[in-house]
């Protein structure tokens, strides 16, 4: 079980506003945090991705889940996602993984992006979700009634290629 | 002579019973690639039980094929599968 002792936060300038920020922490993620952040009086949409821990995976009975993280790795990636989503869309990112115990009904990853225009917004945050579970190095062990497995797609897992469009 | 340090992450540290180590390759002045050095983690550790060839490797925090050529004192992480997942799941 990794302890961590470095929390970073990177935060990206442009125009003296942060345009991105990406965190990876051990302690509970707040919504509202998220949310501010990404805010501002050109947004006219603001998207919320809210990940939790479900109580089932398929016939499993999940009781919680634990992420563990190549940490620099990690956070680097992060920061290459939001970094693409400020390229490709007008928007605003902030996201927040969680690493450690994770408990049914609690979040382990929070993407929140602010934007002009909805479409926009809604582009960008399922973007990026699917992006960070294709390219990040962060996994989750599921502890389920009975006992415990490490989740992982090996078929789809093939980070060296390119992001699709 | 090659020095690397190997980390291992989630089921691979699970299964090697080891986090980080550093391994000392002599021999031979042929270069060392990814794969190469995969194969060799494999044998060191048989209850790794993924295939070496289907291992992600990351050389200084950047994925790599395993056609890439380590230099002196690479940190190199066998990445096992994320959670990927389909968008619609």
């Amino acid at each position: 079980m990794q302890i961590l002792w470095d929390v970073k936060v990177v935060i990206k300038l442009e125009d003296r506003k942060p345009l991105f920020r990406v965190r990876v922490l051990e302690s509970s993620l707040i919504v509202e945090e998220s949310r501010r952040f990404v805010e501002s009086d050109r947004h006219g949409a603001t998207v919320l991705f809210h990940g939790v821990t479900r109580d089932h995976t398929d016939s499993r009975n999940v009781l919680f889940l634990e992420y563990e993280a190549y940490l620099p790795m990690a956070e680097k990636k992060l920061y290459e996602v939001a970094k693409e989503m400020c390229n490709k869309w007008d928007v605003r990112v902030s996201i927040d993984h969680r690493l450690g115990r994770v408990d049914v009904g609690e979040a382990s990853l929070i993407v929140a992006v602010g934007s002009p225009h909805r479409k926009e917004a809604f582009e960008a945050a399922s973007y990026s979700v699917d992006r960070i579970k294709h390219t990040v190095p962060i996994w989750k062990k599921e502890y389920f009634e009975g006992g415990e497995i490490w989740i992982g797609d090996a078929e789809g897992f093939r980070p060296l290629e390119n992001p699709i469009d | 002579m090659l020095n690397v340090r190997v980390l291992y992450f989630a089921t691979y540290r699970e299964q090697a019973g080891i986090g980080c180590e550093t391994i000392n390759i002599e021999g031979d002045n042929d270069s060392v690639t990814l794969g190469g050095l995969v194969n060799m983690v494999c044998d060191i550790h048989p209850r790794i039980l993924a295939s070496p060839e289907r291992i992600v490797g990351a050389v200084n925090e950047e994925y790599r094929e395993h056609s890439h050529v380590l230099k002196e004192g690479d940190t190199v992480a066998l990445i096992p599968p994320v959670s990927g997942g389909s968008q619609f799941k």
